[in-house]
């Protein structure tokens, strides 16, 4: 950019900040007017701004509050670094014009899952790891540990024999185990974890230790455990695409339904603790709805498909 | 169509029936079988669009970039709009919005993001609210808790993105 260029920028920025403070005198005006009206460069970048904002009609014919906006524009977008170094870490050379910053210093992966997809991975060291749907997870194996980073969502761990520790990172603290099966989830901080096969040490980030043995599982978070428990058999049927509970709150059936569905799923607190049992097919979470919909009194107000909000009959 | 096109159209389908499986290979273990698809799909769309010296030297290096872009912009778009699901949630005098309005709101965000892009967060709060809810200054500060003097600086700094923006 010319540096005249640079400086009509700079007084058009002055001029507009004035303008838009709500505190701009009638002579102030006039004196913008006449600003305008003086290079047809200046009233030529006037009219293009008006269009480059022209996108804000969107939200204000919407009513959308500004508070909104900017809460959807601090979605992190974490993933890509991590896509950066995936693809480039499998070991491609990049040359030319199209060159990218190359990272060869880890050979990290890392694995996600979308709005109802589930997916099985193999792991380098023959681990297997199956992710529930809205699920992610970073692999960091080097030549002493074996690290999974989980990144949150839900997921069933088969970890390989290897002289290597594994050790399983999330939100609330790590996990280690041999040759253990792990039934894991964690969502907006709040960790559950099972032991399936072997016993498990878990030490949450505030250094609390926990032993669990095979048939157990606890909830955690960064600060404490909750009580331990026997493992349910429906715990793991997601991995089925199913939805196992028996006498479980409402609340806990629409978590699960959650990473299936596009959009928002509302529940009317008042209703949350209605129990509920029964075999469901995660893939078909308005069939779920529906079927709920007949044996508890609850109404399903459906706005559209992806505004759903649950209510009491 | 020109003899041009024409070469540039067969170059690319060579590339495509040498390269095509590979880069689903690649792509599948971040998006699953479906999305890799599209995404692979959607790179040589690009490349026959946009065309580029040939023969290209390195053309996974290509592909990868292109797709790596595509793959981005997907991902960005989901999680403005998982955001955006959720701060209407939280917003106890949202209205469901209708399909229609939902997708042209998913459009302006993914606009409105691009532009805004790299800005610290209380300067895109403080424009947001003079832009989208018409506050005056001394508003705003009341609002973010912040003096007049930063509001102005912030509102320097968010307009003369804009116009930047406006002169590309």
């Amino acid at each position: 950019m010319s540096v005249e260029q640079e400086r009509l920028l700079e007084q058009a920025t002055r001029w507009i900040v004035l303008l838009r403070s709500g505190q701009a005198s009638d002579a102030e005006r006039q004196a913008f007017l006449a600003w305008r009206a003086r290079d047809p460069r200046h009233e030529e970048l006037c009219l293009r701004l008006e269009r480059t904002l022209g996108v804000f009609q969107v939200p204000i014919a919407q009513g959308i509050d500004g508070g909104v906006l900017q809460r959807a524009l601090d979605a992190p977008s974490s993933r890509r670094k991590v896509l950066q170094r995936a693809l480039l870490g499998a070991g491609l050379m990049i040359g030319g014009s199209w060159s990218l910053t190359p990272t060869f210093d880890s050979l990290s992966a890392d694995f996600s899952t979308g709005i109802g997809q589930r997916q099985t991975v193999q792991l380098d060291d023959g681990s297997e790891l199956v992710l529930n749907a809205q699920s992610a997870a970073d692999v960091q194996f080097d030549s002493q540990r074996r690290l999974l980073k989980w990144r949150g969502g839900e997921g069933l761990l088969q970890v390989a024999a290897d002289r290597r520790p594994f050790i399983l990172q999330t939100s609330g603290g790590e996990v280690y185990g041999r040759d253990a099966r792990i039934l894991l989830r964690d969502r907006d901080s709040q960790c559950r974890v099972g032991a399936m096969q072997a016993p498990l040490q878990i030490v949450t980030r505030g250094g609390d230790r926990l032993q669990l043995q095979p048939g157990q599982e606890v909830t955690f978070d960064r600060l404490r455990f909750g009580r331990v428990q026997a493992l349910r058999s429906g715990d793991s049927a997601w991995v089925n695409g199913l939805l196992e509970v028996r006498g479980s709150p409402l609340s806990e059936v629409i978590e699960a339904l959650r990473p299936y569905r596009h959009g928002v799923l509302r529940l009317d607190p008042a209703i949350a603790d209605l129990r509920v049992s029964g075999l469901y097919r995660l893939d078909q979470s308005d069939v779920v709805l529906e079927a709920l919909s007949r044996t508890l009194p609850i109404r399903i107000n459906r706005r559209s498909d992806y505004w759903v909000t649950l209510t009491a009959a | 169509m020109s003899g041009l096109d024409h070469a540039h159209r067969e170059y690319v389908g060579s590339l495509f029936r040498n390269h095509y499986q590979w880069l689903c290979l690649r792509l599948r273990r971040h998006l699953g079988d479906g999305g890799a698809e599209d995404i692979a799909a959607d790179t040589f769309v690009q490349l026959l669009s946009a065309p580029v010296a040939e023969p290209i030297r390195q053309p996974r290096a290509l592909l990868t970039t292109i797709a790596q872009r595509l793959m981005y912009q997907l991902w960005r778009r989901r999680d403005l709009e998982r955001a955006y699901l959720d701060a209407l949630h939280l917003d106890d005098e949202a209205q469901a919005p209708s399909p229609e309005e939902l997708a042209q709101m998913l459009e302006a965000l993914q606009i409105i993001d691009e532009l805004l892009d790299g800005l610290p967060a209380k300067v895109k709060a403080t424009f947001l609210l003079s832009q989208v809810n018409g506050l005056t200054y001394p508003e705003i500060a009341a609002q973010l808790g912040i003096s007049q003097r930063s509001v102005s600086d912030y509102m320097a700094k968010a307009i003369h993105r804009c116009l930047k923006a406006s002169l590309e």
